[in-house]
């Protein structure tokens, strides 16, 4: 075992082990439940840091934890095998969806989250714990069934705070040092959730037999929290206000004081489960929304400089004639009809930049309509080719092709656009050397693959490359509006085909498309 | 082109520029007003060319390109003591802060032909007093 497994492992049992006792020290009932669970969230967002090798750790910080804390064996054994599958399962289903980011910067993220690590975990982890006591200390199943909810809320409480609050704060680079103002902003917010914490969940009078409507209070601040700081202000906020109400409830004052310490527990669960809900979700809208407004800043300032560059040799173009139209004469007529061919391609490159941008706006509505006819691939592939002569010859990429008889029923024109897509992008990345072209009929399905063996994209970048705005690569080094993967997608979605791509940083990148035939006769199959 | 090494020293110009239509059309009009024109895609082939031609008078340099870019270029640039000498006109449509670079005199794209003519005449001289292509 190496090393860094080695210290990865003994993470995971310690925090496991020391946060279990922590989980305890909040338990009333006799099965060791608690309000909140805080290990679970822990070994989620250890799972998702160092990968699904680190569950040994569960088992030597849990297992242990469980004997010193008088389980049965028998007992201690279900817990944690429950406690590895409730991680396991919902971490090894949710790493399916191409579309999860660990650091739940998107809304649709932290919803998969809530939905796999939250949901689906506390159910695992509710059914094997609560079942054990049934099943081995002859515990009635009444009040195993009874006691199910509040483990339930209590592993789902852990996941979505402790779990979410690791993800944000460490899951990401750490955020630039703030300016002097921000400082003070900061503090300012610091102090004012301190101070309104302490009276909410200490001080007040009970005014009216309850002090639950204080807690609404909590919310303000919340929001706050959210919408200035994201998801790390929000998950710290939950993680303060949640520890103050737990603490206060253990000391038997505060909003959550009833004559009943399961109702108490039960207004506390459902207390915090609110917070980090509402904030949690707030935090993620709010992120995303602060994303796409910068990425639509970075796209807007790439669109420029894009649309500017045919304009400059286009007017350029005409400048030159401008100034040379009075002197002009027959032996350099010849050179000025080439200028002008060079000023229609200008013209082209500029109205197919100004047709990709209404392509993202009807990709976006929904109003991509296609033109199916019967196309020859190998045909179109070379027409497409043809087109890049000059770029092929200036990338010095050599192109190989590997291509099988394909007929579909495609639109003809959406798909050179597909392939033109593709084919750029190679020459554009591939460093010069060769490129493999290669087409096959598997199933009812066309494959089309082009490969090049250029600069590559990082794992991390892969899902990123199809979105709308997203260049994997900066800025200074490579033109492109960013937009021509996320037409590709969307035409090849239109056709009901999908597109993937293989790579390695440094070793190139396949970009591997699935059409449907869908040629007519085929269809009446089915 | 008949010309001697002495007379291709005065009008000698390498254009530095990733996009295809620009630089030819920049090769065009230079040439048509009489100096020689050196073509690089970005600035790891400008560094090359550079290395294998007589010094130019001019560099006609932009910032954002595939391999090495603008930036990069003219940092190599200043690690020899000869290049170093060599003067450099940025000609981009780059509008964020160019850092380093912002000593260099800069064209702005869409390039004014007639502040480009102005600025090459301003470091190098014709070699050629009428134009002749092929």
């Amino acid at each position: 075992m190496n090393k860094t497994l080695f210290f990865q492992i003994l993470l995971v049992a310690v925090g496991n082990f020391v946060l279990a006792k922590l989980g305890w020290m909040f338990a009333t009932t006799p099965l060791g439940a608690s309000p909140i669970w805080p290990a679970v969230g822990f070994v989620h967002a250890m799972f998702f840091f160092f990968g699904i090798r680190c569950w040994p750790g569960i088992v030597l910080g849990l297992f242990p934890a469980m004997l010193l804390n008088h389980a049965p064996i028998v007992v201690a054994f279900q817990n944690t095998l429950g406690a590895v599958l409730r991680t396991a399962i919902p971490y090894l289903l949710i790493q399916r969806f191409g579309s999860f980011d660990k650091t739940l910067c998107e809304s649709r993220s932290y919803y998969y989250y809530f939905i796999f690590m939250g949901l689906l975990a506390a159910v695992i982890g509710a059914t094997f714990g609560v079942s054990s006591f049934w099943m081995w200390t002859g515990m009635p199943i009444s009040q195993a069934v009874a006691a199910w909810p509040q483990w339930f809320i209590g592993d789902l409480l852990g996941s979505m705070t402790i779990g979410v609050g690791l993800l944000v704060w460490f899951g990401r680079g750490m955020p630039p040092r703030p300016k002097m103002i921000e400082t003070i902003k900061l503090l300012l917010f610091i102090s004012i959730s301190i101070f309104l914490s302490k009276i909410i969940f200490y001080d007040i009078t009970d005014i009216a037999g309850t002090h639950l409507p204080h807690l609404y209070i909590t919310f303000t601040i919340l929001i706050w929290a959210a919408v200035s700081y994201g998801q790390r202000g929000s998950s710290a906020i939950v993680l303060l206000f949640s520890s103050f109400a737990i603490h206060a409830t253990m000391l038997n004052i505060g909003p959550f004081t009833f004559s009943n310490r399961s109702v108490d527990l039960f207004f506390l669960q459902l207390f915090m489960g609110t917070l980090c809900l509402t904030g949690g979700s707030l935090a993620a809208f709010v992120e995303e929304r602060n994303r796409l407004i910068s990425s639509r800043d970075d796209f807007i300032a790439i669109a420029a400089h894009e649309l500017r560059t045919p304009l400059t040799a286009l007017q350029l173009q005409l400048q030159i004639l401008h100034r040379n139209l009075p002197k002009m004469d027959l032996t350099q007529s010849q050179s000025f009809s080439r200028l002008l061919q060079i000023s229609q391609d200008q013209l082209m490159q500029f109205s197919s930049l100004v047709e990709d941008l209404l392509d993202v706006s009807r990709a976006k509505s929904g109003k991509l309509t296609l033109k199916r006819s019967y196309v020859n691939l190998t045909d179109l592939i070379h027409n497409v080719v043809n087109k890049y002569q000059s770029e092929i010859a200036e990338s010095k990429c050599e192109l190989i092709f590997n291509l099988a008889p394909v007929t579909g029923f495609w639109d003809e024109i959406r798909l050179q656009q597909i392939i033109g897509n593709l084919i750029a992008n190679a020459l554009k990345f591939g460093v010069g050397k060769p490129i493999e072209i290669s087409s096959r009929i598997e199933g009812a399905s066309a494959f089309i693959t082009i490969k090049d063996q250029g600069i590559g994209i990082a794992k991390f970048d892969q899902v990123r490359v199809f979105k709308r705005f997203e260049r994997a690569v900066s800025v200074k080094n490579f033109s492109g509006i960013g937009l021509g993967l996320y037409i590709t997608n969307q035409l090849i979605a239109a056709h009901g085909g999908t597109i993937r791509v293989e790579s390695h940083l440094g070793r190139g990148a396949a970009f591997i498309v699935k059409l449907p035939l869908d040629l007519p006769e085929a269809n009446n199959n089915g | 082109m008949g010309n001697s090494d002495e007379a291709l020293k005065k009008g000698n110009i390498l254009v530095v520029e990733d996009d295809q239509s620009i630089r030819n059309t920049l090769k065009y009009i230079l040439e048509l007003e009489g100096f020689s024109v050196v073509l690089a895609e970005n600035g790891k082939v400008g560094l090359e060319k550079l290395s294998k031609m007589t010094h130019p008078c001019l560099i006609l340099l932009d910032l954002m390109m595939p391999v090495m870019n603008g930036w990069e270029f003219a940092n190599n640039l200043k690690k020899n003591q000869v290049l170093l000498q060599i003067p450099i006109a940025l000609v981009t449509a780059f509008d964020g802060d160019i850092g380093p670079l912002k000593n260099i005199p800069i064209i702005k794209k869409p390039i004014d032909l007639d502040l480009l003519l102005k600025m090459v005449n301003k470091y190098c001289v014709p070699n050629l007093p009428s134009p002749d292509h092929e």
